[in-house]
């Protein structure tokens, strides 16, 4: 059987079996760990020799795996998979089992059933496709690099072994939700990463405030996990509606998503555009008449995508449930460099990536859902740049900045452009993980002191750092050459022509994308010189804080360069930072599609076109049901040949207008955005470094002081949630409790009472009635022994006449047959005495 | 001499008539038993209706019989019972009551039973069909075949049982 | 007058020998009936111990009256063969019977005896109303 196959067929079923190791070996050293861990006594879990191997198992599994990641991203590189559905996107697919024959349509492997509810079967596997791969190799060496960074950050720590495993558990969920291909498996990676993400935020959970960061953390992305299941079981009950079984495998749910979906509402969008009052562009659905057939209604999916973004909301820290990011700066370094910089917050934006088709089932790149997505992922970048200006942590900047930048990815994907958001995933995640590491660096270097105000000069102290550091930064800003200048100027474009092409909504997300661009080279720019240039400022410690230092005095603090354990993971990540989008752009611009996901166009700029009414049939074959999209290439070409054989009404307004002129039109985001990070970069450098932050201390600070306070704040957001949803709640707990306490605990208590009650009434019958019945035969035994006790007279001749009398009693009983002959004798003897006459003498 | 018996003096050779003297010196002396309120005298009138049973036992046939009631009863029995006078009797004895309280009803459980008794005999077949006349010669001999030779186990046990007896009664009566 | 005597036992034994029958047996059970009567009287309503074991030795006498006089009626029918094949010889059944009755009651005069003696030291009088341990 596998001979039928061909060489691609076979390659595609070992490297999608390969795939299973790569989230496998950190599980099994995730395992490894904690059981040594949990049942090795404390005599050897004290041991420098057995923490270091457990280190080195841990790190040596992420290896692995990331090499294995490797050689599975290689194949994809070389395009030596097989491609599937052929149409204008060319995915990359694995095939699933030899059983399968080739050309049918392709499953993933082990897809066999997990297990079944009666009439569903759950089917689970791996899914790899062009997207898949290249995440899973960007997660799994930015893991690896992490974990060897994190061997000489956390050197010293006592329970390093549960960081390693926590570390190990998450990077295993991470990979397993990138190669799953069904919901069911995805959630429950998604579940295990938050889980992890809670425990790693409150790794020393002796503080106080890395405690109450892990709760917020967890129970604000619950928030979106919860809007999350909605959407899936939303999903799900509208897919039972076309009456096919359904499964939880995103192939299956697309397949059945594209045969039914009619656009009662979408398609006419384009055409009918209304205006309320005039100016303000609103999108006024107009129904057509499409009545017979039956499908998935457009409402519904978009209702069911947007309970799914909330997902994401939660996980990737968009503007409502973006209050836990910074807090989770508590956990260490190394962890707030992966999980909240490059993997976890990164997989909203997967979850959206991955089940695009539910976003866009037409295709077209545009929809309410994307378009309520593009907005909340624009207005979160640019909140988050302006909040990010003022704050003095140096992670806590970060922070910000990662939740800027995962408003840029999800602003991406909202225009249309999931190739552009996945890009500028793996290269955020990329220089993202090292300008946290760098921070790590600094940090380590400055004895812990992480408060900005206090650093500075330490380009001097640190000179690999401040070198990576400058790189990732470069990165950052998308300076032009950088591989983060390639996906974010992808990203800019995207917008832009959206927005020309037909959107004029999303102008607004373009703009605030481009001021977020200037903010956010201005930030970065200031972290820079706060961190690297001027004056060291660590004697300008308050007095009272250095006793967290553990030091005597600020002189003590000398920085210094970190050790090589930790500078080459930073130096392998800048390579990658600054390199990473040359072969992307120019060598395989495909490696971000879906096979699950075929657009119809590029991006959101065609315009589609409706058939109304009635089927058509076309010489090309193929029935189209009605309200199904075209797109201006398919109708374009039937036009031109004439083979569009419609019985009813064509409402066509296909737009005229050349593409060329449009795409010529393209080149104006591409010199915008590094005009925009130069502005930025030369707002900073006036600010900052020409007369060292005087100015904006002096003057600026005072015309905006009270804006700044409001930035600085990070607008209160944590205060009104506090106020108005956090408070409620309690208030609405504690009524909660009283109920529970007094209406519900009354009743308990009340059945109890009751049960009491009806046992003392049993008793009472139980002691009346039972026992004395009981007592009454005693009773009446006892009267009856009374009289008959004198028949116990003890004299021997009372019961000899007892005997004497029984025995006469006996005597006679036994003859009385004999006995009524005597009678007659009596007769005879007193007749023959002469005392008797008979009387028939 | 026979002749002579049978026409003149019938009536003093006929058995019947010595056991009626006989039984009815034997009642009288039985209610003496029972009614005098002199345990010795009692005792005596027991002595005699041994005696009288004897007589009876001889016009019934068997000799042997009266003398071994003579022997042992009116013999050793009696002289028992007053030696167990004797001894259960302070020096300056006192007289009972003689009847206890039930003695009416004794009376009539007695009068009862002796009146049943005589109704269930009374109609009873108590003839003699004898093939042969029988005689009782060699009483002796016989009751002395019969014990040696049919009955030699239980004349075994009862002597066993007089030994018994010999014992017991030396246990019980011994002072301790 | 001896010789006249003598004669007269003489007939009187023939008599007797000749015919054990002779006296009706119905005759004599009445009698021992009255004599059983009597003694069970004298068993039941005498106070004193010893007393009523002479009533009992009555009614043992009644006893050995009746297996006697049974003896004539029923002695024929046993033709013991161990020891005489001739038909004329009266079987002594009822004697030998009435031979271990007067063992058995000699036995039970002595052992009660005693035990009147042992009841007078304990109680120092025979009035049997003085054994009433099993009162009520």
């Amino acid at each position: 059987m596998m001979s039928n196959l061909s060489q691609a067929e076979q390659l595609a079923s070992q490297v999608s079996y390969m795939a299973l190791w790569v989230p496998g070996l950190p599980i099994i050293a995730c395992f490894t760990l904690f059981l040594c861990q949990v049942f090795l006594p404390a005599r050897i879990r004290d041991d420098e020799t057995y923490r270091m191997i457990m280190k080195t198992i841990s790190i040596l599994a992420i290896g692995l795996a990331a090499v294995i990641a490797t050689f599975i991203f290689y194949q994809f590189w070389m395009e030596r998979l097989p491609v599937v559905k052929g149409s204008q996107v060319a995915a990359r697919l694995l095939f699933s089992e030899s059983e399968i024959a080739p050309g049918a349509s392709p499953s993933s492997i082990l897809a066999k059933s997990w297990f079944s509810t009666g009439a569903h079967e759950i089917k689970i596997g791996v899914l790899l496709d062009n997207m898949s791969a290249t995440v899973l190799f960007m997660v799994a060496w930015v893991a690896a690099l992490i974990q060897i960074f994190s061997w000489g950050y956390m050197e010293g720590e006592k329970h390093i072994v549960r960081y390693f495993c926590f570390h190990s558990l998450f990077v295993a969920s991470m990979l397993g939700m990138v190669i799953s291909d069904n919901f069911l498996t995805f959630i429950i990676c998604w579940e295990l990463m938050g889980l992890c993400s809670y425990l790693l935020i409150g790794f020393f959970w002796k503080k106080r405030s890395a405690m109450n960061a892990q709760k917020k953390a967890f129970l604000v992305t619950r928030v979106g996990d919860l809007g999350f299941f909605l959407g899936v079981f939303l999903l799900m009950g509208v897919l039972m509606q076309t009456g096919q079984t359904i499964t939880f495998r995103f192939e299956d749910i697309a397949k059945l998503i594209s045969e039914y979906t009619i656009n009662t509402k979408y398609a006419l969008y384009h055409l009918e555009k209304a205006t309320l009052l005039g100016f303000i562009p609103w999108f006024k659905f107009v129904g057509n008449k499409l009545t017979s057939v039956p499908g998935i209604p457009m409402y519904l999916l978009t209702a069911s995508a947007l309970l799914i973004f909330m997902g994401t909301i939660g996980k990737s820290a968009q503007f409502p449930l973006h209050i836990w990011l910074p807090d989770a700066m508590e956990g260490p370094t190394p962890v707030s460099a992966l999980i909240h910089a490059a993997t976890m917050v990164a997989a909203g934006v997967y979850l959206v990536a991955r089940t695009y088709f539910i976003f866009d089932p037409l295709g077209v790149g545009y929809s309410p859902a994307l378009m309520i997505v593009a907005f909340i992922g624009a207005f979160t970048a640019f909140m988050a740049a302006t909040i990010g200006v003022t704050q003095y942590d140096i992670k806590r900047v970060l922070a910000y900045s990662t939740i800027s930048q995962l408003g840029y990815m999800v602003m991406a994907l909202g225009v249309g452009a999931m190739g552009a958001a996945l890009f500028h995933l793996t290269t955020h995640a990329f220089f993202k993980a090292l300008l946290f590491l760098g921070s790590g660096a600094v940090i380590f270097g400055s004895h812990h002191i992480q408060d900005m105000r206090y650093m500075g000069g330490l380009r001097k102290y640190m000179p690999l750092t401040f070198v990576t550091f400058v790189a990732g930064t470069l990165a950052l800003i998308g300076f032009p050459g950088t591989s983060g200048y390639f996906s974010k100027d992808m990203i800019l474009e995207h917008a832009f022509m959206s927005a020309l092409n037909g959107h004029p909504e999303l102008w607004i997300v373009f703009i605030l994308g481009i001021s977020g661009a200037v903010l956010t080279c201005f930030y970065m720019t200031r972290q820079i010189w706060m961190v690297f240039f001027g004056q060291n400022r660590r004697e300008q410690l308050p007095e009272e804080e250095l006793h967290n230092y553990h030091v005597h005095s600020a002189e003590e603090m000398v920085p210094f360069q970190a050790s090589p354990v930790m500078y080459v993971p930073l130096i392998i990540l800048a390579v990658f930072a600054i390199f990473a989008g040359y072969p992307v752009k120019y060598g395989h611009p495909d490696l971000f599609n879906s096979y699950l996901y075929q657009p119809k166009a590029s991006h959101a700029s065609s315009q589609a076109y409706l058939v109304t009414d009635t089927p058509i049939t076309s010489a090309q074959g193929g029935e189209r049901i009605p309200g199904e999209v075209m797109s201006r290439e398919e109708l374009a070409g039937r036009e031109a040949t004439g083979q569009i054989e419609g019985q009813g009404e064509i409402h066509s307004k296909a737009v005229e207008q050349s593409e060329e002129s449009l795409e010529s039109l393209a080149i104006i985001p591409q010199i915008l955005a590094p005009i925009a990070a130069l502005l930025g970069i030369f707002l900073g450098w006036f600010v900052f470094f020409r007369d060292e932050g005087r100015r904006m201390k002096d003057s600026w600070k005072q015309k905006f002081a009270k804006l700044y306070d409001i930035v600085f704040h990070k607008y209160y957001c944590d205060e009104y949630i506090q106020e108005y949803i956090v408070e409620p709640f309690l208030v609405a707990t504690m009524l909660l409790r009283a109920f529970d306490m007094y209406v519900i605990d009354g009743f308990v208590n009340l059945a109890a009472n009751v049960t009491v009650a009806v046992t003392k009434i049993a008793r009472l019958f139980d002691e009346g009635i039972i026992d004395g019945m009981v007592n009454g035969v005693a009773w009446i035994v006892d009267q009856c022994s009374q009289g008959i006790k004198y028949f116990q007279s003890g004299y021997v001749q009372n019961y000899f006449m007892a005997i004497t009398v029984c025995v006469l009693g006996y005597i006679v009983i036994e003859s009385r047959d004999t006995l009524i002959n005597v009678k007659n004798i009596i007769i005879l003897v007193l007749y023959q005495l002469g005392l008797y006459i008979p009387p028939s003498a | 001499m026979e002749t002579a018996v049978q026409n003149n003096h019938l009536f003093f050779v006929d058995p019947r008539f010595y056991f009626w003297i006989l039984s009815f010196a034997l009642i009288v002396s039985a209610i003496g038993v029972v009614l005098m309120r002199n345990i010795v005298h009692s005792a005596l009138s027991l002595c005699l209706s041994f005696i009288c049973t004897a007589g009876v036992f001889v016009v019934l046939g068997a000799e042997f019989l009266a003398a071994a009631e003579v022997l042992i009863y009116a013999g050793a029995v009696t002289i028992l019972i007053l030696f167990a006078i004797m001894l259960s009797q302070r020096i300056i004895g006192r007289d009972m009551i003689y009847r206890n309280r039930q003695s009416i009803w004794a009376m009539f459980v007695s009068i009862a039973m002796a009146l049943i008794l005589i109704g269930i005999y009374a109609t009873g077949d108590w003839s003699y069909k004898p093939t042969t006349e029988p005689s009782m010669a060699n009483n002796v001999r016989m009751i002395g075949r019969s014990l040696m030779i049919t009955y030699t186990l239980a004349f075994w046990v009862a002597s066993l049982m007089l030994t018994i007896a010999m014992i017991g009664s030396l246990f019980l009566a011994k002072k301790d | 007058m001896a010789s006249w005597v003598f004669i007269f036992v003489q007939i009187l034994v023939k008599r007797i020998y000749k015919m054990p029958q002779i006296i009706p047996v119905y005759h004599v059970l009445v009698v021992t009936s009255i004599i059983f009567s009597i003694g069970l009287y004298g068993a039941l309503s005498r106070r004193n111990a010893i007393g009523i074991l002479m009533s009992l030795e009555l009614m043992l006498v009644a006893g050995n009256i009746n297996l006697v006089a049974f003896n004539n009626m029923i002695g024929p029918q046993y033709t013991l063969q161990a020891f005489s094949a001739a038909q004329d010889v009266l079987s002594p059944v009822g004697q030998i019977f009435v031979i271990f009755v007067i063992t058995i009651a000699a036995c039970e005069v002595s052992l009660g005896l005693a035990l009147i003696i042992a009841m007078y030291r304990h109680y120092r009088s025979i009035d049997i109303d003085n054994i009433n341990l099993l009162k009520w």
